[in-house]
């Protein structure tokens, strides 16, 4: 009895127990999921970051979005909000970039943590020569930048001041160098610039030579030098210091980028000083250097010159015979040249390299190296214009890449659809995307064309519209998309070595010069290309070893100053419905110019979209054929768009490469002119004697 | 007519001088404002049209991974597996392969750039698949180097249990709290 009574209480006491644990049991499993829950976000969110570290920034922003929707995100840092601009603007959607930025300002995110991207976002604005968006951007960081950006940011801020024309403003703004010390040259010799620019010579000179001043070592530091020296000889020049100018012109070394340069100069300060045959020494060896330089080609006619001058008339009919044959010969090679740049291989041949920072500045030949015809395009590859236009390039591409995987993996669904009827769960399923099933690529990023041979036997359409278009071409797989700065700068967003441009001709009706209000002095910055050796430099991420990268260039050609759109009602609510719904952008930006630029791109979105480009079937439909069929027919739409953008990207780049002959043809008529008439005036000496 | 100055003197001289030393250092862009609208114009449209493009492109994308997840698991019979590395660690991860009741489902060679991207905080989805409910054995080789360069295998094996809704699954690399001998953490999230 005792006993039973026992158990009964003991039974009593576990149920008691089991009742009281029920709800902390509860409690605990609870917590449990929820840090499993939160395990799961870290890992996705490290996805995000494993793509993006590599570069994969479209893969990145996919899963970043889907994150999103989906609510499997970790708790939100101010950090990880600034990742999705940052994303964005690594993938090349930096207008967009820019209303997200302004949306996390409105938030109230801390100035600090959003400096950076407002930082990289200038960068990328300025490099594509939107000016005044540029400026916006940099009107919005605050407070103390990170110590590394310090200088890059004093740097972009001069070079948007220069290309805005406040050159005096720039000069100022680089009068105390915030950056690190190995980066002082530059900020000496752009402040140099900006100062002559603004016509104070006298000041300029103080701060070129402390460029020249520095001991340094590499060839980028010793180019700059180089630059600096030349500029130098300029600016004593414009003070009448012949001596001095001719000083810092034999500092410029003898092989290196800015030496036909330095040499056509030496030879004209000797002649001015009286000294004709000491000016024929240094012409006489530029004028045995590769007649690609337009500084040697124009040497080969001086010296004849002289040389009638100086009553030395077999000599200077001998060499202006000469001078003719070998101007002919460069016209041949000229036209040659432009029919097959006509023809649209040497482009695309340009096109299609990636770029790289091999070769020491300024000596670089890649150009030649692509194919003989291209000897005349390094001033062309180091332009902004066929830099973006390459980058534009490579990034559509890339773009075309994807859509052919995302045919890829709707040809697998299709057939998943098609062996089970009712699309109903398939345990054990193969995976779309696994390490295996991922695209092969050759190692130097050459995708291999028959990966795609089953969706291209069920699409004969855009693959013969493609083939037909593109048929020499070679498959690029996912080069590089605009680099978010702060992790790497990709090999592909280098610049070629500028070759040195320039027309050293005596007279300035020769050639012509741009209309300007003073002849004499510095043209007007929007229609000349700025000299080499006035070109800024900015260099990448605070390193020093990136010689002649894109960011190096101020504007080395036209920059085209953004443009502030009127925009009429209509489009201002397409802007604010693109706002909403289509871009993810919240409120209006601040600045004109970004508003300007989303304009564009509203309207350039309602393009897409009245080409039928997204077709009505809800993303949610349960019938999966109905929606493979709409998404392949997405696809596919999106496919000859991209294709138009490419073929419209190469026009592009051909117009500039024609663009870049016709100035060469042109200054070779006019060489080959002068040295007709040079000959014939000297036979005529010769005939008076 | 002749088209090169003669040799001056004076200011006149040194004007045309400094001239000279003006075309010899600035590079004219010969172009006519004619040619400028190629540039400036075509790029901006170009441009625009192709972050449209981009911005197209990230939909379709993001639509058929909807799609691809929705057709193929349907119901939750999802199988993920991730691989991270501890933050400090420094080993060298090169292979990864993954077998689930004795069949080959994964195999991974990782290249530099995905070693390197590990080693900053990424975390490498190696694998995504249809799973049944119930219990599976999941056996994983990872096969790198230590710091001081010796290759190293490791092999381990869990039973997990798949339960309704996605199932998770971390591989986490990292040098044992001992020695720094290297470890493989199987876990289930």
């Amino acid at each position: 009895m005792q006993s039973s009574t026992t158990n009964r209480f003991c039974k009593f006491c576990h149920c008691l127990v089991m009742l009281l644990l029920l709800p902390a049991g509860h409690a605990v499993l609870a917590e449990d999921r929820a840090g499993h829950a939160e395990q799961v976000q870290k890992l996705i969110y490290g996805e995000i970051l494993f793509h993006a570290r590599q570069q994969e920034y479209a893969a990145a922003l996919t899963e970043l979005l889907l994150a999103y929707e989906q609510g499997t995100l970790p708790p939100v840092s101010d950090e990880t909000k600034v990742l999705l601009a940052r994303l964005k603007l690594a993938y090349g959607l930096d207008v967009e970039a820019g209303f997200t930025l302004h949306d996390l300002q409105a938030e109230g995110l801390p100035p600090p943590v959003s400096n950076r991207a407002w930082y990289e976002l200038a960068r990328t604005f300025f490099q594509k020569g939107y000016v005044d968006a540029a400026r916006e951007a940099l009107d919005q960081i605050r407070g103390v930048l990170p110590k590394d950006l310090r200088g890059e940011h004093q740097l972009l801020v001069a070079q948007v001041l220069m290309a805005q024309g406040n050159n005096e403003q720039a000069a100022r703004s680089l009068e105390t160098w915030r950056g690190a010390p190995e980066l002082a040259g530059f900020a000496h010799y752009n402040r140099g610039i900006a100062l002559v620019r603004s016509g104070k010579y006298a000041q300029a000179i103080t701060a070129l030579k402390q460029v020249t001043a520095m001991q340094v070592e590499g060839e980028e530091l010793l180019a700059l030098r180089d630059k600096a020296n030349l500029t130098l000889g300029y600016a004593f020049a414009k003070l009448d210091d012949l001596e001095q100018a001719r000083a810092h012109l034999q500092q410029v070394r003898l092989h290196g980028p800015f030496t036909n340069r330095a040499l056509l100069a030496l030879g004209w300060v000797a002649r001015n000083q009286g000294r004709d045959a000491d000016a024929l020494v240094p012409w006489t060896e530029l004028r045995s250097r590769s007649t690609a330089d337009p500084a040697v080609l124009e040497s080969i006619l001086i010296v004849p010159f002289v040389q009638r001058e100086l009553a030395a008339l077999p000599a200077a009919i001998h060499d202006y015979k000469t001078a003719i044959g070998t101007l002919t010969d460069e016209m041949q090679m000229l036209d040659d040249t432009r029919q097959t740049v006509e023809q649209g291989a040497v482009v695309n041949a340009l096109l299609n390299k990636r770029p790289g920072v091999e070769g020491a500045a300024g000596q670089s030949s890649d150009a030649a190296a692509v194919a003989p015809d291209a000897r005349y395009f390094g001033p062309l590859l180091a332009s902004r214009h066929f830099q973006q236009a390459a980058r534009g390039y490579h990034d559509l591409r890339s773009l075309l890449d994807s859509m052919d995987q995302g045919l890829d993996n709707l040809n697998r669904l299709a057939q998943h659809v098609e062996s089970t009827p009712d699309s109903g769960p398939q345990p054990g399923t193969a995976p779309l995307r696994s390490s295996d099933s991922a695209p092969v690529t050759e190692p130097d990023g050459i995708a291999k064309t028959g990966r795609m041979s089953g969706s291209r036997t069920s699409s004969p359409q855009w693959v013969d519209e493609w083939e037909s278009t593109e048929g020499q071409q070679q498959v690029r797989h996912a080069p590089g998309i605009p680099v978010l700065p702060e992790i790497e700068l990709p090999p592909d967003r280098a610049v070629k070595s500028p070759q040195s441009e320039f027309t050293g001709l005596p007279e300035p009706d020769f050639l012509g010069l741009p209309a300007t209000p003073d002849a004499f002095g510095l043209p007007d910055p929007e229609i000349i290309a700025y000299p080499d050796s006035e070109i800024l430099r900015l260099p990448d991420s605070g390193k020093v070893k990136l010689p002649f990268k894109d960011d190096d260039y101020a504007y080395p050609d036209y920059l085209a100053r953004d443009e502030v759109l009127n925009i009429p009602p209509t489009k201002r609510r397409i802007r604010r419905q693109l706002a909403r719904s289509d871009t993810d952008v919240g409120p209006a930006p601040a600045g004109t110019a970004l508003q300007g630029l989303a304009a564009e791109l509203a309207r350039a979105a309602e393009r897409l979209a009245l080409l039928g480009e997204t077709t009505g079937i809800p993303t949610d439909d349960l019938d999966f054929a109905r929606r493979l069929a709409s998404l392949r027919e997405r696809i596919l739409q999106l496919r000859k768009r991209i294709i138009a953008a490419i073929q419209l990207d190469q026009h592009y780049a051909r117009a500039l490469a024609l663009a870049e002959l016709d100035q060469r043809e042109n200054r070779l008529k006019d060489l080959l002119e002068q040295a007709n008439l040079g000959l014939a005036k000297t036979y005529d000496q010769a005939t008076d004697r | 007519m002749n088209h090169y100055p003669k040799p001056v003197s004076g200011r006149c001289g040194t004007t045309l001088l400094s001239l000279c030393l003006y075309l010899v250092t600035a590079s004219i862009c010969m172009a006519d404002n004619g040619q400028e609208p190629i540039k400036s114009e075509h790029f901006r449209e170009l441009d625009i049209e192709i972050q449209v493009l981009k911005k197209e492109v990230l939909k379709v994308n993001r639509d058929l991974q909807v799609l691809e997840k929705e057709l193929l698991y349907p119901h939750g019979q999802q199988l993920v597996v991730f691989v991270s590395m501890a933050n400090d660690t420094s080993l060298l991860l090169k292979d990864v392969r993954l077998q689930l009741d004795g069949q080959v489902i994964a195999a991974h060679t990782y290249s530099r750039g995905e070693e390197t991207a590990l080693h900053e905080g990424g975390v490498h989805r190696v694998y995504v698949g249809g799973i049944r409910e119930g219990k599976h054995t999941l056996e994983v080789e990872v096969a790198g180097a230590d710091p001081q360069g010796a290759d190293f295998s490791r092999q381990e094996s869990r039973t997990i249990t798949k339960e309704p809704g996605t199932c998770y699954i971390e591989l986490r690399i990292q040098a044992d709290p001992d020695g720094r001998m290297p470890a493989v953490s199987i876990l289930e999230w």
